[in-house]
């Protein structure tokens, strides 16, 4: 509702509250316009006040072409005179943007001139809802919406003026709660086998720990000590680990907004192998890297390198024995996004049996590397959380490619 | 000379297959162990073991890679269940969620859950129980 004080746009306000052009039947003409009238004069002082529109020179056309005096109950709210808030301009603009939301349907007309105003009654539901759209510096609003619960049955729109507003306002509340609803599950259901997953892997290396040491106390032999302590010592380090990632995931779904700076992917990409020294050394990777479609990016930093920090060292990581690992990474623009390309001739993934699964905290998909399965779920979170999204492709047996559209920011 | 059990473990943790061996050859437990790490290669190597030597007991761990425990479970049953009812399959963890609890529940395949870490108290008094069980039986 807030929404329409300030001013959406009609398409996006019909889209917010899941009334798309493609859910709403439009139906020929209303016989039951007229009653709606007052319930729409009552929501266009609520919802938006600052509305530009309608009054008693407004008269509804029917397809038939023959004017119907129903808006004669309607005021003018804004009490500016109709020729200060619409010029020929307005009223062509209007009408180009009115027909691009709504098929054809009944016309509000100003004496049987071009649109000022368009009027539908439209089906969405069980319920029938009379939209009507103004006009207002070249865009297109909503300004009120009137319900009634059926077309054919005029004795329901006789309720009374406050029943029909209530009506009206629980109709629009029950369906933001349903899907506030359907947002708070989705995130609970993440949650819970976050929590759990996070539990276990935290749990595991604990309960290593506890069970080697009763272990070392029963072994005789020196060398096997050594090889228990040895293994103590990767479960510790491998505790601090996952605690690390917890903490980055859970620093990233509270972080609102971080400092964006336009960065190189050359340079990034330079102290991603500076980090990984090591794995490179001992793997010797054929890397070609070529960031000259879009050598730069308006990003956060941090997020960034963790992206191509996790992309990189996982091409490295699921490598195939045998076979000499090639890395190939590039930008690409595609419309608004800046596309960070990855592939490799590794591993690869069976997409349809795992592809789901891919992205999941606390999720391996591999049994050669012992990975921790947070750094897959990181990169989902920072790129989406961002604006952006993934694809992937990959190949049992041939390689895997990674393509992460990102969403620059807006230059300071 | 004691009968030794044929156990395979599915399981990818170097921690427990070390402290399992272990716990055997100290504690002198009647096992022969065998581990798989990948679930789907476990799968593929109890078929070439159904002629020759198929195991008495089957440890599967419920986080492996690939797919899980239950899953391990489901496909063992499609395959395996019927011609070797007397094989004992268990699952094994560090920690189950309300979801894992619901779905061992509903499958009457999996004899039992062991809490990590092994023991001699899980061999003898989860496990080995189990197999007097059957060969009384």
């Amino acid at each position: 509702m807030n929404d329409l004080m300030a001013g959406i746009e009609a398409k996006d306000w019909l889209s917010e509250h899941m009334l798309t052009t493609g859910d709403i039947e439009v139906y020929g003409e209303s016989e039951q316009g007229e009653a709606a009238l007052p319930l729409s004069h009552y929501l266009i002082k609520t919802y938006c006040p600052k509305v530009l529109f309608v009054n008693e020179e407004l008269k509804l056309m029917g397809s038939s072409g023959l004017p119907r005096p129903t808006t004669s109950t309607l005021g003018n709210p804004t009490a500016i005179p109709l020729e200060e808030l619409f010029d020929e301009n307005d009223i062509a603009l209007f009408q180009n943007a009115v027909c691009k939301v709504l098929a054809d349907g009944v016309s509000v007309r100003k004496y049987g001139q071009v649109l000022q105003a368009q009027s539908h009654p439209v089906r969405v539901d069980l319920t029938f809802r009379q939209v009507h759209l103004s006009q207002h510096d070249s865009t297109t609003k909503l300004v009120a919406i009137a319900i009634w619960d059926s077309p054919l049955a005029a004795t329901t729109v006789t309720t009374s003026e406050e029943q029909l507003i209530a009506d009206t306002q629980l109709r629009i509340l029950n369906r933001e709660l349903r899907q506030s609803n359907a947002e708070l599950s989705e995130k609970n259901s993440y949650l819970n086998s976050f929590v759990y997953g996070a539990a276990h892997d935290l749990r595991s290396p604990l309960v290593v720990l506890k069970s080697y040491v009763d272990l070392i106390r029963r072994f005789k032999d020196e060398k096997k000590k050594e090889q228990a302590l040895e293994y103590m010592k990767t479960a510790t380090v491998r505790f601090e680990n996952v605690l690390d990632g917890l903490v980055k995931l859970v620093e990233l779904q509270n972080t609102n907004q971080s400092p964006t700076e336009s960065l190189a992917f050359a340079k990034v990409f330079e102290s991603v192998c500076f980090i990984l020294e090591h794995e490179i050394e001992k793997v010797q990777p054929s890397v070609d890297a070529d960031f000259s479609v879009s050598p730069t990016i308006e990003f956060v930093k941090a997020y960034l390198n963790s992206i191509l920090y996790n992309l990189f060292s996982n091409a490295i990581k699921y490598r195939r024995k045998g076979v000499r690992l090639k890395i190939g990474l590039r930008t690409l623009q595609e419309k608004d996004f800046v596309v960070l390309e990855v592939r490799d001739n590794g591993i690869g993934m069976n997409m349809e049996r795992y592809g789901e699964q891919l992205f999941e905290p606390f999720r391996r998909l591999t049994a050669q590397e012992s990975g921790l399965g947070i750094g897959l779920n990181l990169v989902k979170n920072m790129v989406e959380k961002n604006g952006g999204r993934i694809e992937v492709e990959s190949e049992l047996g041939e390689g895997t490619s990674f393509r992460v559209f990102l969403k620059p920011y807006p230059v300071e | 000379m004691q009968k030794k059990y044929h156990f395979y473990f599915v399981n990818d943790s170097e921690y427990d297959q070390f402290l399992i061996t272990n716990i055997i050859e100290l504690d002198q437990l009647p096992i022969r162990a065998q581990f798989e790490s990948n679930p789907e290669i476990a799968l593929q190597q109890l078929c070439k073991m159904a002629g020759t030597d198929f195991p008495d007991v089957i440890i599967a761990d419920v986080r492996l890679p690939l797919f899980d425990g239950f899953e391990f479970a489901e496909r063992y049953r499609e395959a395996f269940y019927y011609s070797f009812p007397n094989t004992l399959l268990f699952l094994s963890s560090s920690s189950l969620s309300v979801g894992d609890r619901q779905r061992l529940r509903c499958n009457a395949l999996i004899a039992d859950v062991l809490l990590k870490p092994f023991s001699l108290q899980i061999f003898k008094t989860h496990i080995m129980r189990h197999l007097e069980i059957i060969s009384v039986g």
